[in-house]
């Protein structure tokens, strides 16, 4: 029953206009990244596009593979957490904005198995968006000939994105979870603007490894390189973070009156 | 009336005590009532009656603040999944996953209801879906839409279908279709109907059995279509004789013309009173459940508010 499950939840997704929009609009940032990198490679030119070259020496020193891969990291960190945010919402939210939640949870299948699939969906998704964006960045920036590429730097890019992408998905369940308790999108939505506001604030005042939403963020290096990476205590902290969203997302769809 | 496990078992629906509060307003209050195997049973009540707090009850949507719902003798609360398993539902409106074509909401369902891949084919057609499979549910009418919600209800080969208004929303054409669906499974596969209306009239012509919901509790059950509790309404050549058979052959008294010129019987079953007619050389051209009768009773339960 959990592979059926599976089934309807990828044709749903694959279906779905708003899992190509998201997948086309998060691959917008390697290509701006790129831009600011060709500005800096050649900054005759970039000067006489006057507020993108200003925009694209405050994001980087240099136009080279170092800095480009250091943005795209950062760039998974921080909007990875919109992004995985979105995709939460959509996946359970869009049960009660199109009706159909009422179909789903009078079926005779189990409602932790319903959620689990999700979950997987949401997963493959993410995943799928984190590849896109790698195999976009290098194939963008092989295009451009930029300099300074070595293979151990690729490596660690590639390390780093291996070790973001899990963590980002783990954020998941949260916003699921407010979904189905709100029973739409706006719920899941606010909560996704409050978590980055409210990190932002944290991540100021040090306590950004504690706080799940600045996890990830912090983990891809946007503190600089004299900030030391989160450790133990925080992987720990995002994993009880999604057990506790998986537990919530669950009990609400099984016990919850399912009102539309 | 106390109700032994076998009664249970043979019930199609059973709710006992049935009751549900949303803090202090009671939506549903104490409800008992049964479905036979084979029975339309038509649930009727005004807007906001409690007419649809019970059947998300019944289907495991919301749990109740007391009673149960038995389906087949198995309680929704205890055992959803196995409680569920032979029924087909529709709440309210038909939804369906607009980006999906027809084929692909059936084949989901299909799949989730681990019916065999025939089913797909069989309720495609009994449906008249087959020029549509390929369309996105987003883009069908309202009409196809319901049929594709009442053939994903069928898909699994349901003993117990419960629908939630479903002539919502749909023209009189679409409405006789549906009416004729079901009378056609209860007939040809035995398939037992609990049906939800605010529309008397359909009720009334379609369901062997009427229960009347107010405020939450159940006001009123009556047999329909000649039922002891309804009247039959005819359409004769000639009154006085016909009068005279009815009361000749079947022992029936207070018989009255409408003002339309047809009659109303009482305490009569529809199918011996048109053969006792027609037996005794009346000429009939109307038989049908007398609608005005159930209509004022309606309000006069309801107090007409």
């Amino acid at each position: 029953m959990y592979l059926s499950n599976l089934y309807a939840e990828l044709l749903k997704l694959r279906r779905s206009p708003i899992s190509w929009i998201l997948l086309l609009a998060f691959g917008f940032g390697p290509v701006v990244a790129a831009t600011f990198m060709l500005i800096l490679m050649h900054p005759e030119t970039g000067q006489r596009l006057g507020l993108i070259a200003s925009k694209a020496h405050l994001a980087a020193a240099n136009g080279d593979w170092p800095a480009y891969l250091s943005m795209i990291g950062q760039m998974m960190g921080i909007g990875g957490v919109i992004i995985i945010g979105f995709v939460g919402t959509y996946v359970f939210g869009r049960e009660y904005t199109e009706g159909t939640a009422k179909n789903l949870l009078t079926l005779p299948i189990r409602r932790g198995s319903l959620v689990a699939a999700k979950f997987a969906v949401c997963a493959i998704w993410y995943a799928v968006i984190g590849i896109w964006i790698y195999a976009e960045t290098f194939l963008l920036g092989s295009l451009l000939g930029m300099p300074g590429y070595t293979p151990a730097l690729a490596r660690d890019a590639l390390l780093q994105g291996l070790r973001l992408v899990p963590e980002t998905m783990l954020l998941v369940t949260a916003p699921a979870w407010i979904a189905v308790a709100s029973k739409g999108f706006l719920g899941p939505f606010g909560f996704t603007v409050a978590t980055l506001l409210l990190g932002t604030a944290l991540g100021a005042t040090g306590w950004g490894p504690w706080f799940p939403w600045t996890i990830v963020p912090l983990d891809s290096g946007m503190a600089g390189p004299d900030v030391p990476l989160p450790g133990i205590g925080a992987k720990i902290v995002l994993l009880f973070t999604c057990a506790a969203g998986w537990f919530l997302t669950w009990r609400t769809f099984d016990r919850s009156d399912n009102l539309q | 009336m106390t109700i032994d496990q076998d009664d249970r078992d043979r019930m199609a629906l059973q709710t006992e005590k049935l009751t549900r509060r949303f803090g202090e307003i009671r939506a549903v209050d104490g409800l008992d009532l049964s479905v036979r195997p084979g029975e339309i049973y038509g649930f009727l009540g005004r807007n906001g009656a409690g007419k649809t707090t019970t059947i998300r009850m019944m289907l495991g949507l919301i749990r109740p603040t007391a009673g149960r719902v038995l389906l087949f003798g198995v309680d929704v609360a205890r055992e959803r999944r196995e409680a569920v398993r032979p029924v087909g539902c529709l709440v309210e409106t038909a939804t369906a996953y607009a980006s999906l074509t027809v084929r692909e909401n059936l084949e989901i369902q299909r799949r989730l209801t681990g019916s065999p891949r025939e089913s797909f084919d069989r309720v495609v057609a009994m449906f008249r879906l087959s020029e549509f499979t390929e369309r996105r549910a987003g883009t069908l009418s309202l009409g196809n839409k319901q049929r594709l919600a009442l053939a994903r209800a069928l898909i699994s080969g349901p003993r117990l279908l419960i629908l939630d208004e479903p002539a919502n929303s749909l023209d009189p054409a679409g409405i006789v279709e549906i009416r004729g669906t079901l009378r056609r499974f209860r007939d040809e596969e035995g398939i037992s109907v609990f049906v939800s209306s605010h529309n008397l009239s359909e009720i009334a012509v379609l369901a062997d059995r009427i229960g009347i919901i107010h405020r939450g509790r159940l006001v009123e059950e009556m047999k329909v279509n000649g039922g002891e509790s309804g009247a039959v309404e005819i359409g004769v050549s000639d009154n006085r004789s016909a009068v005279r058979i009815i009361e000749d052959r079947l022992g029936l008294r207070g018989i009255v013309e409408t003002a339309s010129g047809t009659l109303l019987v009482r305490g009569g079953e529809a199918a011996s009173i048109a053969r006792a007619v027609v037996d005794g050389g009346g000429s009939l051209h109307l038989l049908r459940p007398a609608v005005d009768n159930l209509e004022s009773r309606f309000l006069q339960i309801t107090g007409g508010e």
